[in-house]
């Protein structure tokens, strides 16, 4: 008899409320750039006259048209689902991703340094990420867009924490 | 000792001649320039003032001494900085020698700290010095003029000069050495005119392909087999691997190379684990190389033997590790979904090469140029066996297993690589699952360590067994997290 492969719970803590509107902001900058250019792609297709690449152009057209439509609509809603992160006196545990999944989990033992970020759209929604990084600089896990305050917290209480454990970081 | 000491006065020898070999090109040029506007001898009495000047310069301005806590050396004339190492976070003492080094007997000294990239170095010091300097700083007996006490030295492996039929079965090599080959040739692209290679072409058209063929390869192989032997036994000769006691426990002593003569020390607490990789056709030769997993050094995947017989690989591997089962334990497959998975990679690349050809042949046809219809299923038929093939050879030799302290982890087509991570060195855990991986739950499960190349890679391993793989491994860290 096989004992029931083990999985990772959910994580506690969903981020902020405000992300899935950051997100879809976000989104929107990028799909404002996109949906330009496929106004220029389009132009160019109508008033050039047509050879065996117009096809490519008016795929081009397409593409860029529909390709940011999920990021605006879909996904900043998943990725608040998916999104949770938690932290215990051991270790911190992330979850984040929308058509993909990444779970993360450093020990505290092992921080190296803890930071938080902030870009100005992030401010005006009052979002805030913090960083662990380890001595592996494929160990860098961030969990993103806490409130301002609870990020703050985090980053006091993980300081905290990993100060308290004096073990070599390697 | 606390007196300041300088460097040896070999030194005002070795860096003019380092000096010119970095420069020779400017040099020459800029002294030709200079030449022709005030005179070729004057203008070689000042290169040669500046050469000898630079390669003073060093001597004059660096002094070091060893206090009973630190190392210090000092720099400058006007500028004076001064860098000190504390004794006790001295990790490695490397010793490097190239030609003109080793005729004079001096040898260069560099220092790591176990902080990436920062290392203090001495160029140069005479070779009992600086074995004296080595000897004071790992093993924490202050240098004095009478030789140190012989450190009980116990060694490990040494070159045995049949590992050299390994050296031309290096195929990796085989491929620097022709783009070296080619990047001379390349030099030589204004004698190649169009007409030449047009008489070429003509003459290749005329002579029988299949004999010219064969004759090329012969030739190649009989020029690659003696080159490859040579450059192995040149960067290798002399290797021997030694264990000696230093001052926080045992330390790994690795010297080779019979023109420029490297010798690495590795503490063995820093040591995290080990790769056996074993290439394609040194494989099949039954050889492997090895490499360790290591923190804190300037290269932190040592290169510790070459090409070598795999049993003796393994010894010196489980001599290190201090664990057989990490080189030897049988792996665990990753199943029926791996192995489908292997195989659609793997086909939807050859359909694609497929698909890319006809798309070309077409494009080439539209634009009036002549080439054959056929030429997309040529490539069908070959790309399918060979990728179903590779596929195969792919997914057996996936696999992962966890021994008493180390994660393993097995990958790779043609090179076959094993990889034995400690469990004490993993530094966090990632599971990742693209969407694909989602369907076929699958996920990549990725130790991050601060050894090697920061982290060590389970591909393709079913999502229960990654969990219970990381579980098992590091049950503090993940314990807490379990469903």
């Amino acid at each position: 008899m096989t004992l029931p492969a083990p999985s990772l719970r959910e994580p506690s803590h969903r981020v902020s409320q405000r992300a899935p509107a950051y997100w879809r902001v976000h989104a929107a900058v990028a799909a404002v750039v996109m949906w330009l250019t496929a106004v220029a792609l389009l132009v160019t297709v109508l008033l050039v006259p047509g050879g065996w690449w117009s096809v490519l152009l008016w795929v081009g057209v397409a593409v860029l048209a529909v390709a940011p439509v999920p990021w605006l609509t879909l996904a900043p809603r998943i990725r608040f689902d998916v999104h949770r992160w938690e932290v215990t006196d051991i270790a911190v545990h992330v979850r984040s991703g929308w058509l993909s999944r990444t779970d993360e989990i450093v020990p505290l033992s092992r921080v190296q340094t803890v930071d938080s970020a902030q870009g100005p759209l992030m401010r005006v929604f009052g979002l805030r990420t913090v960083t662990v990084q380890t001595a592996s600089s494929a160990g860098t896990v961030a969990i993103a867009c806490l409130d301002d305050a609870v990020a703050q917290e985090v980053v006091a209480r993980l300081v905290a924490i990993t100060a308290a454990t004096p073990e070599d970081a390697t | 000792m606390t007196d300041w000491q300088r460097l040896d006065p070999r030194t005002l020898a070795t860096q003019p001649v380092a000096t010119v070999a970095k420069a020779i090109v400017p040099a020459i040029a800029a002294m030709v320039g200079l030449g022709s506007a005030i005179g070729l001898n004057f203008a070689l009495l000042i290169g040669i003032a500046v050469v000898v000047g630079a390669g003073a310069l060093p001597w004059w301005t660096t002094t070091y001494r060893v206090t009973p806590t630190h190392l210090e050396i000092r720099r400058g004339v006007l500028n004076r900085t001064t860098v000190t190492a504390r004794l006790d976070r001295v990790r490695s003492v490397d010793l490097e020698a190239d030609v003109v080094h080793r005729v004079l007997r001096v040898t260069k000294v560099a220092v790591g700290t176990g902080v990436d990239e920062s290392r203090l170095e001495l160029d140069s010091l005479g070779v009992d010095e600086a074995e004296r300097l080595r000897v004071a700083l790992l093993h924490g007996s202050r240098p004095t003029d009478e030789p140190a006490a012989p450190a009980p030295v116990h060694e490990i492996a040494r070159l045995d000069w049949s590992w050299v039929r390994f050296a031309p079965l290096n195929v990796g090599n085989l491929v620097i050495a022709l783009a070296a080959f080619g990047a001379v040739l390349s030099q030589f692209d204004q004698v190649i005119d169009e007409q030449r290679v047009e008489r070429a072409w003509h003459w290749l058209r005329d002579s029988d392909v299949p004999l010219l063929a064969g004759g090329v390869l012969l030739a190649g192989l009989l020029l690659w087999v003696p080159c490859a032997c040579l450059g192995y036994a040149v960067r290798w000769y002399g290797l021997s691997i030694t264990r000696e006691q230093g001052k926080d426990g045992p330390t790994l002593r690795r010297v080779h190379g019979a023109l420029t003569q490297r010798a690495t020390t590795v503490e063995e607490a820093k040591i995290r684990g080990a790769v056996v990789r074993r290439r394609a056709l040194v494989g099949l030769a039954g050889g492997a190389e090895l490499h360790l997993l290591t923190t804190g050094l300037e290269d932190n995947e040592t290169h510790l033997l070459p090409s070598a017989p795999r049993e003796l690989v393994d010894d010196v591997a489980t001599d290190v590790l201090g664990e057989r089962a990490a080189l030897r334990a049988p792996v665990t497959a990753h199943g029926a979904v791996a192995r489908r998975r292997c195989y659609v990679r793997n086909l939807r690349d050859a359909l694609l090469t497929t698909a890319g050809t006809a798309l070309a042949v077409w494009l080439a046809r539209a634009g009036g140029l002549g080439l054959a219809v056929w030429l997309p299923l040529v490539v069908l038929v070959v790309a399918v066996p060979v990728a179903v093939a590779t596929a195969e050879l792919h997914y057996r030799r996936l696999g992962h297993t966890l021994t008493e302290r180390y994660l393993v982890s097995c990958t790779g087509t043609f090179t076959a690589s094993r990889t034995a991570l400690e469990s004490d060195g993993i530094v966090g855990w990632r599971v990742h699952q693209s969407f694909w991986d989602r369907r076929r739950g699958l996920a990549q499960l990725v130790a991050t360590t601060a050894a090697g190349k920061e982290q060590v890679v389970v591909p393709d391993v079913p999502l229960g067994e990654a969990v219970a793989v990381a579980a098992a491994a590091t049950p503090r860290m993940v314990e807490g997290f379990l469903a």
